[in-house]
């Protein structure tokens, strides 16, 4: 039996009505992701999107990542693997999936899923660095190394290889060619705020306060509500003896963000060293009020105590909790 | 490019933190015993479970990788799970992903263990073994240690068809060592504890050891470095002599020292301290999107979306009004004694005389009306502190005020401060100005709370 046209139209017309209202719900999505990232009303939204068309892949994407957010890894696993059967042929869609394994703290499975990637992409430069970081979560150094010189070898003008690259050697204590990566992201992104302050974390190590002071004067240029920043610069100032000026960053970074137990001590350190010159610099009570503070919030705080005990060798409030 | 290790003589970095079997010296005992004695297990095949245990920074990780790198690959089948937090469907799913190199998508756990064992039998078949690694296995749930406990089950009649190498801090030894894990612990073949490197003279043993194998002739390090760099690294940590003997070195070819003493690894030791890990790059999603333009029209014909932004925006407005005009903020009952149980244990026994405090009959989560609160503020201690012109509410139920009176004066001070901390957390607008010190807020409001405790007005024993 032959299908009568009007059959036809009316299924069509269904059909396209299904489509427009799967794309207005796609685009009420983003909508509320914009306002409110990850809210509720978003995530209806996108649901009703793929109710109204199961194929819409972008929908699975955003959906997706709002789960990541909200550490549901089970439905953000749904999600992106709905999205490697929908496009089977983007490395994006392997990247996407595997990086929620790698969330799960399931490294194999990620790793095979970037390595996926990269057969559809030889050149995804992602899934390269995307591998090096699993190998740095398998304390596998060497294989980490290995990854992130194949990025940087296929896409020598992209920073974030060089930077990834350094941080490794960054956390491995590798200054000088940490050093040398970092001024290698800066020579293709000269505003990259976080290899400057790290070369700052570096130069202080080496004793190279000068240099130390520049990056994050520059850090802080960019950037001047960055709290890590002040606090830094703030400790080049101590171990160079300048205490007005270590004083004066830690109270900045503090204004910026006030519950910073190490910045208090810091600040507690510097009025203390003041104080042992020049008794009538600060009031010693005001030291001890502070110290106490940063007990509040971290009462295995054993620093506190060495200058608790510098300050007067009666002191007893907190001689019990010694640990 | 001329190296700092040049400098002094060395033809290559003695202190290099990254793994480098040509650089392992015997005075780290217990991780040469570890490494060696797991390679041993496994070579001879003999053991089904291997134990490394160790605090943090000592290195089993750096164990783990030293005794997978030792191996000869293409005799085994080798899973390394980095941190087993996870069920053990995933867990399994996981080892026969790696083990295959294939994503297994069976999900029923009987399955999984079927596929596990076949697994097992057709790597004995090739000539292999398995060897599963478990790198932070103090994550380890107790019921995944159970699960784990039965994979060992699976063995031939003659021999292990699998290795099973845990490393963990020291909570993993705990556990095994608990009574109710004997049948696990009976299937420890090797049992191997790292710990730091034990005294100075087994530092200087470990740093003049390095310092050979790395090519010097000479004395580098005077011996008034040893203490210092003792404390520095916190007693013997390998990963921080390391460091510091290598910012030591670096130090002294920048200001052409002859030789390392105890100032500079004093200086060196004091600075690394302050400095954190370096700043990483968060991994940005690739959200799919349209024009920013679009997401600002309402889009036509769909009257409920239309409408239920601007709702939404509109509910937003209104209870912000409210807030500001109310202008008090209350630190619910049960957030104190969350902080209570939390934040404030010190040690055993200040812990328990913390959770002394919890109400016998009352659950710490259960919320109160706010009508129930007006007709009991007296009872339960409801009081109102003015801070900075800024009026806050605290509550705190009358029976843990009570407790918190018949504790030490110490423990009181310590239980008001952590409040007190508590307190300007969840009231951010009392240190929103920048020119408020919040030690001086806490320090306001930990007062409070000491009155309310019946201390006497705060003394300082100076």
């Amino acid at each position: 039996m032959s299908t009568r046209p009007k059959d036809v139209l009316t299924r069509r017309s269904k059909g396209m009505e299904k489509e427009s209202l799967a794309e207005e719900w796609f685009l009420t999505g983003c909508r509320y992701d914009s306002r409110q990232p990850d809210s509720d009303e978003a995530v209806d939204a996108y649901r009703k999107c793929i109710r109204y068309d199961k194929k819409f892949v972008d929908a699975y994407v955003n959906l997706g990542f709002i789960y990541l957010r909200r550490e549901d890894y089970e439905e953000a696993l749904k999600c992106f693997k709905k999205m490697v059967e929908l496009e089977p042929h983007n490395p994006e869609a392997y990247n996407n999936l595997g990086y929620v394994y790698e969330r799960m703290d399931r490294t194999g499975s990620a790793k095979l899923m970037y390595r996926r990637a990269l057969e559809l992409a030889p050149e995804n430069t992602e899934a390269m660095i995307n591998i090096a970081q699993v190998f740095e979560l398998e304390g596998n150094y060497h294989g980490a190394v290995d990854h992130y010189r194949q990025a940087i070898d296929t896409d020598p003008d992209a920073a974030a290889p060089h930077f990834c690259l350094a941080v490794l050697y960054d956390r491995y204590d590798m200054f000088d060619e940490a050093i040398e990566e970092y001024w290698n992201v800066l020579e293709i992104d000269d505003c990259y705020v976080k290899a400057i302050f790290n070369l700052g974390n570096i130069y202080i190590q080496l004793g190279d306060y000068d240099n130390a002071i520049r990056s994050y004067e520059r850090v802080l240029a960019f950037d001047p509500e960055y709290a890590e920043a002040w606090n830094n610069i703030g400790s080049v100032y101590e171990e160079i003896v300048d205490y007005e000026q270590a004083l004066a960053a830690f109270r900045q970074s503090l204004a910026l963000n006030p519950y910073q137990e190490e910045v208090h001590l810091n600040l507690a350190r510097v009025e203390y060293l003041q104080y042992r010159s020049d008794p009538t610099s600060f009031a010693k009570e005001e030291i001890v009020q502070r110290l106490e503070f940063v007990l509040s919030l971290n009462p295995h705080n054993t620093a506190v105590y060495s200058i608790l005990d510098n300050l007067d060798e009666g002191y007893v409030a907190y001689q019990g909790a010694k640990i | 490019m001329s190296m700092y290790y040049h400098y002094w003589g060395l033809k290559k970095p003695p202190f290099d933190n990254v793994p480098d079997t040509s650089m392992y010296v015997d005075c780290h005992v217990s991780m040469e015993n570890a490494i060696a004695e797991t390679l041993f297990a496994i070579e001879e095949g003999g053991e089904c479970v291997g134990v490394i245990v160790g605090d943090v920074g000592l290195g089993k990780t750096m164990s783990l990788r030293m005794i997978i790198d030792s191996l000869a690959q293409e005799k085994y089948k080798i899973a390394l799970i980095t941190n087993p937090s996870i069920t053990f469907v995933q867990l399994l799913k996981e080892i026969i992903g790696q083990l295959t190199g294939k994503q297994c998508e069976e999900t029923r756990k009987v399955d999984l263990l079927e596929t596990f064992n076949t697994i097992l039998f057709q790597t004995i078949d090739e000539g292999k073994r398995v060897l599963i690694f478990v790198d932070e296995a103090n994550a380890i749930s107790p019921a995944n240690l159970e699960s784990l406990r039965l994979l060992t089950n699976m063995q031939d009649d003659r021999k292990n068809l699998f290795t099973m190498v845990l490393a963990g801090q020291i909570e993993l030894a705990r556990r095994l060592e608990h009574p109710k894990r004997a049948n696990l612990f009976q299937r420890i073949g090797t049992y191997c504890k790292i710990y730091k490197i034990q005294s100075e003279e087994l530092i200087k043993e470990y740093v003049e050891s390095r310092l050979k194998l790395a090519g010097a002739t000479r004395r580098i390090f005077t011996d008034n470095v040893f203490p210092s760099l003792w404390e520095y690294s916190e007693q013997g940590v390998p990963r921080l002599i390391n460091k510091i003997c290598k910012l030591s070195l670096k130090a002294g070819e920048t200001n052409g020292f002859d030789l390392i003493n105890g100032e500079v690894v004093e200086q060196i030791g004091q600075r690394f301290r302050k400095i954190a890990g370096p700043a990483i790059q968060k991994r940005k999603p690739r959200k799919r999107s349209v024009e920013t333009e679009t997401l600002d029209t309402v889009p036509d014909g769909k009257q409920n979306v239309a409408v239920a932004v601007p709702e939404r925006r509109e509910e937003k407005r209104v209870a912000s009004v409210i807030r500001r005009e109310e202008e008090i903020e209350t630190v619910r009952a049960h957030e104190i004694q969350a902080v209570a149980m939390d934040e404030v244990p010190v040690t055993v026994q200040e812990l328990e005389d913390l959770q002394s405090l919890q109400p016998p009959n009352e659950s710490a989560s259960e919320l109160r009306t706010s009508r129930e609160e007006t007709e009991d503020q007296e009872a339960k201690g409801l009081f109102e502190v003015n801070v900075g012109g800024i009026r806050i509410e605290l509550d705190i139920p009358s029976h843990i005020a009570d407790r918190a009176r018949a504790l030490s004066r110490e423990h009181r001070i310590k239980l008001a401060g952590a409040l007190a901390a508590h307190a300007i957390k969840q009231n951010p607008q009392l240190v929103s100005s920048q020119i408020v010190d919040p030690v001086n807020v806490w320090g306001e409001i930990r007062e409070c709370f000491l009155n309310l405790f019946g201390t006497e007005k705060r003394m300082h024993v100076m």
